[in-house]
Formats: structure tokens, C-alpha cells, sequence
């Protein structure tokens, strides 16, 4: 079993970005929770798995969706193993919105405010990831490595 | 003033008669046990309310529901919280419970086995023996991901649960709690116990 304590300080050390201080799905600060998603069928080949922080309000969303699309994990509440850790290094808030909001802004959607009910999230949620309503798959070829250098910057 | 004494002479005498038949008056007081996702908090806000489903976030620390009644007997119930961290949590619960429900998301394949291990650890406990332990394999909703019950048996190895708790105090049932189907016969089967 790989080691938990280096596994969290590799997650503690992504959390530390800017654009993962902030819920994916929400405004939300801090978030401590992720959804690890399953790449859909139709994305390029070789696409591996990418996760994103969330807070516990939207993970609540997340867990609606079944694991198939995507699979919750608490920070401080459960273990990691590599695979999910490597997922969260991959994606990160920055490169999983390129991917499943790219198209949010041109369809004049909101997401929904820190405040929202859980129908309304769990409706963005679901019209974000299930239903890949903003989705554009280019999002896939970012380096998520150098997004967080860019946020660094920002 | 004398027919409303004979009254409730009469009354509190069908109400003792009622209860010695075991009609009223049972209580249960439940903890609900099971890993993260499985629909713990889900089943309770159904049985309390007998209304929607809807999402719920995590449950980070237990917390006990409101009464609510099923099989005409009270309930009261711990929500536990599923996640590998609040799991120690689950053992003083359960010694203030009367009955164990584990429930088990029969859907998910990839964490059966960390499932079948919390259960293993869980029968294996001083404060559950004599306790009925109802296993509730939830999300047979999903027809084509769902396993089905002997497969399930086979690998948690419902045999040797069955041999560490007794027979008589450990059954299984399959469920939805989207549907609202089958955890009313798991508190049939519980209701016998109070």
C-alpha cells in the first residue's frame, strides 16, 4: 500500500493552486472533497482519468451521478491510492472546467452560487458531466502541469 | 362524571391488553452502518419522510434522525458517516442500538470487497453479538450493474457472517431505495427482535 502521508501531501501540495481554492462547480472556497471522473467514451484515446476539488455540497451532486461518471473522495476523510492522486495531478479544477465548461460562457448558463439548493446543483451537475452540455473534448491535450504554473503567476 | 371514570378504567385497560399483545408501544432505536455512497442518509430521509429521493452530501459525523414509523413500530436511527476516517466511530454506536442495518451498494463491483471487510470487522465485535444485523444490498434498481444475491453471498462470505452471528440474528435483503422497494421486509424482520 503506497503511503498514505505521501499521497495527502501530494494532494495538499495541488490544493495549494489558485484555481483549486475554489469549488469546480461552485463558488465555494477551500473546497476539501473530489470527484474523480471517468473520461468519456468518446474522448481520444489513451485519455486518462482527471479529478477535480469540490466542496461537500456538490459532492453531494457527484455522488448522484453513479460511479461510472464520476467517483468521490474526501480529502481528509478517506485514503488515497496512487491512481486517484495521479488523476487529481492530471486534471485539477483549471483543466477539468476547460473541459467540461468550455462552451459555459457562449451558452449564457450560470453556475450555481455557494448558496444554491441541492436541485440546483445537482442539476448543473448533472448537465455539466452527464449530459456534457459545455463539453469540448480539446481540453483533454492541456498540461495540467502548466496551468499551475500559469495560476502561480495569476 | 362516573361513566367518564368507567371510561378510562376501560381505556387504559385495552391499552394494557393492546400492548401485552404486542401491538403498540415497540420501540427500535437503529444505527445504519456501510461504506460512503451507499445510501445510508438517502433510506432514512425516505423512511421519515416516505417522500422523494434526492441527493445528499457526504455525512461527515453521526447524527441521529427524527422519529419516524415503519412496520407500526417508532424508529429512531443513527446516520453514520461512511468514510474510512469516521468508521472507528461506528462501535460505540451500535452498543445503543437494538439493531444493525450495513447497507451495501450492490452496483459496485470495484468496492464490494472493502465493503465485505468493514462487515467482517464489524460481526467480529463483542458489542454486536445478539444484535440482529439486517445487510441491505441496496441500488437493485440497476438492473444491468446490480449483483446478484448469490454472488454477493459468495463473496462476503455470508456463510461464515451467518456462522460468527448466529443464524437466527443476521439476514440480507435486496433493496432500492430509489423505488422505495424491499428494506420493509428487513423491519418486518427486525420488528420481531423489539
Amino acid at each position: 500500500m503506497a503511503d498514505q502521508k505521501v499521497l495527502k501531501k501530494r494532494l495538499k501540495a495541488l490544493m495549494q493552486q489558485p484555481s483549486n481554492q475554489v469549488c469546480s462547480d461552485c463558488p465555494e472556497k477551500r473546497p476539501t472533497w473530489a470527484s474523480l471522473i471517468v473520461p468519456p467514451s468518446d474522448s481520444p484515446p489513451g485519455t486518462e482519468k482527471i479529478g477535480s476539488f469540490c466542496c461537500l455540497e456538490c459532492s453531494g451532486s457527484h455522488r448522484r451521478l453513479g460511479v461510472h461518471i464520476s467517483f468521490v473522495r474526501s480529502v481528509n476523510l478517506d485514503s488515497w491510492k496512487e491512481w486517484e492522486v495521479r488523476a487529481m495531478e492530471n486534471g485539477g479544477n483549471a483543466k477539468v472546467n476547460a473541459i467540461f465548461e468550455a462552451r459555459l460562457a457562449q451558452s449564457g448558463r450560470k453556475k450555481p452560487t455557494n448558496l444554491a439548493d441541492g436541485p440546483t446543483r445537482e442539476r448543473y451537475v448533472r448537465d455539466k458531466y452527464e449530459r456534457r452540455k459545455f463539453y469540448d473534448p480539446a481540453g483533454f491535450s492541456i498540461d495540467a502541469r502548466s496551468t499551475a504554473s500559469h495560476d502561480g503567476q495569476g | 362524571m362516573i361513566f367518564q371514570s368507567i371510561y378510562e378504567t376501560w381505556r387504559s385497560l385495552l391499552d394494557t391488553l393492546w400492548k401485552a399483545l404486542g401491538f403498540e408501544g415497540k420501540e427500535g432505536s437503529l444505527v445504519v452502518l456501510g461504506l460512503d455512497n451507499a445510501g445510508k442518509t438517502t433510506l432514512l430521509h425516505r423512511l421519515r419522510t416516505g417522500g422523494d429521493v434526492r441527493s445528499f452530501p457526504p455525512t461527515d459525523r453521526p447524527h441521529q434522525t427524527e422519529k419516524f414509523e415503519s412496520q407500526n413500530i417508532k424508529f429512531q436511527a443513527w446516520d453514520m458517516g461512511g468514510h474510512e476516517a469516521v468508521r472507528h466511530l461506528w462501535e460505540d454506536y451500535v452498543c445503543e442500538c437494538s439493531a444493525v442495518l450495513f447497507l451495501i451498494d450492490a452496483a459496485d463491483t470495484k468496492r464490494l470487497e472493502e465493503a465485505s471487510f468493514e462487515l467482517d470487522a464489524l460481526i467480529g465485535e463483542k458489542v454486536v453479538k445478539g444484535l440482529p444485523v439486517a445487510i441491505l444490498l441496496n441500488k437493485c434498481d440497476l438492473e444491468e450493474e446490480a449483483m446478484s444475491t448469490t454472488e454477493i453471498c459468495k463473496r462476503i462470505q455470508y456463510d461464515d457472517l451467518r456462522r460468527m452471528q448466529g443464524e437466527d440474528n443476521i439476514s440480507i435483503f435486496r433493496i432500492s431505495v430509489l423505488r422505495g422497494e424491499g428494506y420493509q421486509s428487513a423491519f418486518r424482520w427486525i420488528a420481531d427482535f423489539l
